[in-house]
């Protein structure tokens, strides 16, 4: 155990804690910017810290310190030891099984150790491959490199190290025409070191997005109204994880504050529909424990259609009466961990793509790629999501190119009306951004195969 | 730990190779609570953030770093010399600002808040769970966040300073629930003194009680009001990055080249609002040093000009209007201090009574999802109330707002309401929108 941790640990429980847990936390991120075929910025930052969650009976306080000289310790504990004592109790803490050791993602080229000139060189080459495609007036390249490593300790002896790196990148392309502006943006990403820069063609992958943005200068925002609807891993990963993961979070569902309370057991979707969130998964972000130190389950939220669990911490699970599911995360040391998903996808089912298309008939087939999110109102249930540049789909076939869609539903019956799942699984992640929820961003992952959707509301012209 | 000499770290930098050098400091200090029925977590963190950044030969890096021990601030500055001089120069760089600082802000920062202890913001939290159940019987909180937080920010090149300024900001959001109705409302202010969590619980539940049989909207064209909320909203998604220079420059603004165009309808005023200190964004001067203003950046449907950081300024010929934003480990690049859009002169009750069939929207979700480069809006409904011949007749939910955002603010802004309010960065009064595509069930 780290020594800063044991001293809090040990500072915590001579200053009246029940309990306590201490993360050492430290994030080093470098980022490369290129605009227009110069380089903007080379940027690196290194975030370290520690956080301490104290117990006195059932309450419980947060402080955290940038500092971590022994008076700054110190008087992290006594800021968190007041703020448990200044609120009321709460439910006690699940039982939990302790766990020590060490895990580190998958990692063969340490990013940080690469040349800063071999780095410049890609991100510029990028930049500029884009710029060659007639149409474009800006391109806008990053390269993100992230390190992150927490340690979590806690009263009770667990003690964990969890060790993640991450690369990826993200183009961004913007064509006019006349007085028509139009934008595109992908990004790909990766949990694992420089091999993953190595190992793809930026060149193409730029040069296919500013395609993507003047394409899209030409084409057409559907009218507004329902639609049938098949949409890709992408879009269908982040159908998921707002229009259904965030209502899944125990401390939302505890609350009331979550559509899904009191559900569990009750049809929530199609019976074709089986939800998991995991820890690690292939292409997924790397949470092999939560911020409070549990073992990240794999939870079969949704099985062929029935609610079978929340997302929990330990103290939801004593809430909820349920077990802990491991996902209590937060931000940075600087933040409490709060309930969020890890990586949520659907489980593959037995259609292929094609067919799936033909079975739509007339609709829309929706794209993921150069969307920009969503957001979902739990309380009431509503959900949006931008889609990128999509396609009209007329007697089975793919027909023309749209844009400017955005989606809309209602939590309890989008996933009602999933009429088919394919069998192409994919989850992605991505180095830069995340979810947002209280003030708090963390990485997640989000995937799907193909499904076709029954109705959905698509706002436009 | 005490903070650092700004111009021993340029002088440091400088002496490690960098032609030019510029030290930002940051010390924030935050205590905020999450909340339902009751409090679920009290948090108090402290953080100081350094921000080096080095020229070499017009090529740019910047290093950041929490570890600001002599030996921590010196592993930094070794980093940044060396990422500079592996970097590629830029041949726009103009050099940073030649004078820092400006005259303070008074107004913009409250000791008390700064200070503010897990006490203050319990017995702060206590008022929003109280006024929700005084906002209607039956109504609990569900979700809540409170919080007051300071900010001191300190900076020098090697031209000028160090300077510093402080603001600080106190903001209660709250969730209310009452049988399956929800309804969130927030409240922001310089201190957490005058923060009315009370009210903002009060509204939060009684609003709830009106949203519990809110239902579908059809979809159709209605005459749209827009709350203050939702108003400063879509015009901060909107014309934020279309007014800041830097899009502009890039062509990735529509308001490119259209200064003294008209580009609103002439009941459209709006401001970037640098130097009123009770409004949050408003600071005594920007994130190089440059001194704020408060200027128009639409007056009377004519686009006046946009916001320059030093770097964008330089490339048109012209001053920096004080509008660069950064993080402490990030070039600044323009955005608007606080955009307001001026109030007209309709009362908001006179206002709904003009309204023969449409919807008052309270909240939307997703506004931040439209496309400020194409100027399409889109905004889902999660909240509304619908008029009929100038009344409240039910409550609605879940359709989208759409269209061109720019066709909107010309064509079909029919008034603005004397009564505003203020959000984070934006601020507005309510707006009229006239025949608005609206989709829905």
């Amino acid at each position: 155990m780290d020594p800063v941790i044991e001293k809090a640990l040990k500072l915590a429980e001579s200053s009246g804690a029940s309990y306590a847990e201490a993360r050492l936390t430290t994030t080093t991120t470098e980022v490369i910017e290129a605009e227009d075929g110069n380089i903007k910025e080379v940027s690196r930052n290194t975030v370290k810290g520690l956080g301490i969650r104290v117990f006195v009976g059932n309450s419980s306080g947060f402080a955290a310190t940038s500092e971590l000289s022994e008076d700054a310790i110190r008087s992290a504990v006594e800021a968190a030891i007041a703020a448990a004592r200044a609120m009321g109790g709460g439910p006690p803490l699940a039982e939990r099984r302790v766990w020590r050791g060490r895990a580190t993602s998958r990692l063969v080229i340490d990013p940080f150790e690469v040349d800063f000139k071999e780095k410049v060189g890609l991100v510029l080459d990028t930049n500029k491959a884009a710029l060659e495609v007639d149409g474009v007036k800006s391109s806008l390249t990053y390269l993100g490199i992230r390190r992150e490593v927490r340690e979590i300790g806690a009263s009770d002896g667990a003690d964990i190290v969890v060790d993640v790196t991450m690369t990826g990148l993200v183009q961004s392309v913007s064509a006019a025409e006349g007085a028509s502006l139009e934008r595109a943006s992908d990004s790909d990403s990766a949990v694992a070191g420089w091999e993953f820069m190595e190992g793809r063609d930026w060149a193409s992958f730029s040069r296919s997005v500013a395609e993507l943005a003047v394409k899209a200068l030409h084409v057409e925002v559907p009218n507004a109204g329902k639609y049938r609807i098949v949409a890709d891993p992408r879009l269908i990963g982040l159908i998921l994880h707002e229009a259904f993961g965030h209502a899944l979070e125990g401390d939302l569902v505890s609350s009331g504050a979550s559509v899904l309370k009191g559900k569990i057991g009750e049809a929530v979707a199609s019976e074709l529909v089986t939800v998991i969130d995991d820890g690690v998964v292939e292409g997924g972000y790397f949470v092999p424990f939560d911020d409070e130190g549990n073992r990240k389950e794999r939870v079969v939220a949704v099985e062929r259609g029935i609610l079978k669990s929340y997302l929990t911490g330990r103290r939801q699970a004593t809430e909820l009466g349920q077990g802990v599911t491991g996902n209590a995360r937060a931000q940075d040391y600087a933040s409490a961990p709060i309930v969020r998903q890890t990586n949520i996808f659907i489980e593959p089912g037995d259609w292929g793509f094609e067919e799936m298309i033909r079975e739509l008939g007339d609709g829309l087939y929706l794209l993921g790629r150069s969307a920009r999110g969503g957001q979902v109102d739990t309380a009431s249930g509503t959900f949006t999501f931008s889609v990128g540049p999509s396609w009209v789909v007329e007697g089975g076939e793919i027909k023309k190119m749209i844009k400017g869609v955005v989606v809309s539903g209602q939590v309890l019956e989008t996933l009602k009306a999933v009429e088919a799942v394919g069998k192409d699984l994919r989850v992605r992640t991505s180095v830069f951004g995340g979810c947002g929820k209280e003030a708090q961003t963390v990485k997640v992952g989000l995937g799907g195969p193909h499904v076709l959707i029954k109705e959905i509301v698509v706002g436009g012209r | 730990m005490g903070v650092p000499e700004l111009s021993k770290v340029v002088r440091l930098v400088e002496s490690l190779g960098a032609d030019e050098a510029e030290a930002y400091l940051t010390r924030s200090r935050v205590t905020e609570a999450r909340f339902s029925e009751r409090i679920e977590a009290i948090t108090t963190k402290t953080t100081l953030s350094l921000g080096i950044t080095a020229v070499k030969g017009k090529a740019i890096a910047v290093v950041g770093t929490q570890d600001l021990s002599d030996a921590g601030i010196r592993s930094a500055a070794e980093a940044v010399v060396k990422a500079a001089a592996a970097s590629r120069p830029d041949p726009h760089w103009p050099g940073f600002p030649a004078t820092v600082g400006a005259p303070d802000l008074p107004g913009a920062f409250d000791g008390f808040t700064a200070e503010a202890g897990a006490q203050d913001i319990s017995s702060a939290v206590e008022d929003a769970v109280r006024g929700v159940r005084e906002g209607h019987e039956g109504a609990v909180p569900t979700r809540g966040m409170l919080r007051a937080e300071a900010r001191e920010v300190w900076v020098a090149n090697s031209y000028s300073g160090p300077a510093s300024r402080k603001e600080t900001a106190a903001w209660v959001w709250v969730m209310a629930r009452a049988g399956k109705g929800t309804y969130g409302e927030f409240d922001v202010s310089r201190s957490l003194r005058s923060l009315d969590a009370y009210k903002a619980g009060k509204e939060a539940g009684s609003r709830s009680a009106d949203f519990a049989d809110a239902t579908m909207i059809k979809t159709g064209k209605y005459d749209v009001i827009l709350s203050p909320d939702v108003a400063a909203e879509i015009i901060s998604v909107m014309l934020s990055p279309a007014v800041s220079a830097r899009e502009v420059q890039a062509g990735r603004s529509p308001l490119a080249g259209k200064v003294g165009h008209k580009v609103a309808a002439e009941i459209v005023t709006i401001t970037d609002a640098g130097r009123e200190p009770v409004l949050i964004g408003s600071r005594a001067f920007d994130d190089e040093g440059v001194a704020t203003h408060t200027r128009p950046l639409i007056k009377e449907g004519y686009l006046t000009g946009y916001v320059y950081d030093t770097y964008t300024a330089a490339k048109d010929g012209v001053e920096s209007t004080g509008n660069a934003w950064r993080s402490y480990s990030s070039r600044p690049t323009p955005s608007p201090n606080h955009l307001r859009l001026e109030p007209g002169d309709m009362g908001y009750e006179e206002m709904v009574a003009e309204v023969k069939e449409g919807l008052l929207v309270m909240a939307t979700i997703g506004a931040w999802l439209s496309n400020p480069t194409s100027g399409l809006l889109n905004a889902t409904i999660t909240h509304a109330y619908l008029i009929r011949d100038g009344e409240v007749a039910g409550t609605l939910k879940g359709g989208v707002l759409g269209g061109n955002f720019y066709e909107l603010m010309r064509d079909r802004f029919a008034a603005i309401s004397r009564e505003w309010r203020q959000g984070m960065r934006a601020s507005a009064p309510y707006v009229l929108l006239k025949e608005v595509t609206v989709a829905g069930k």
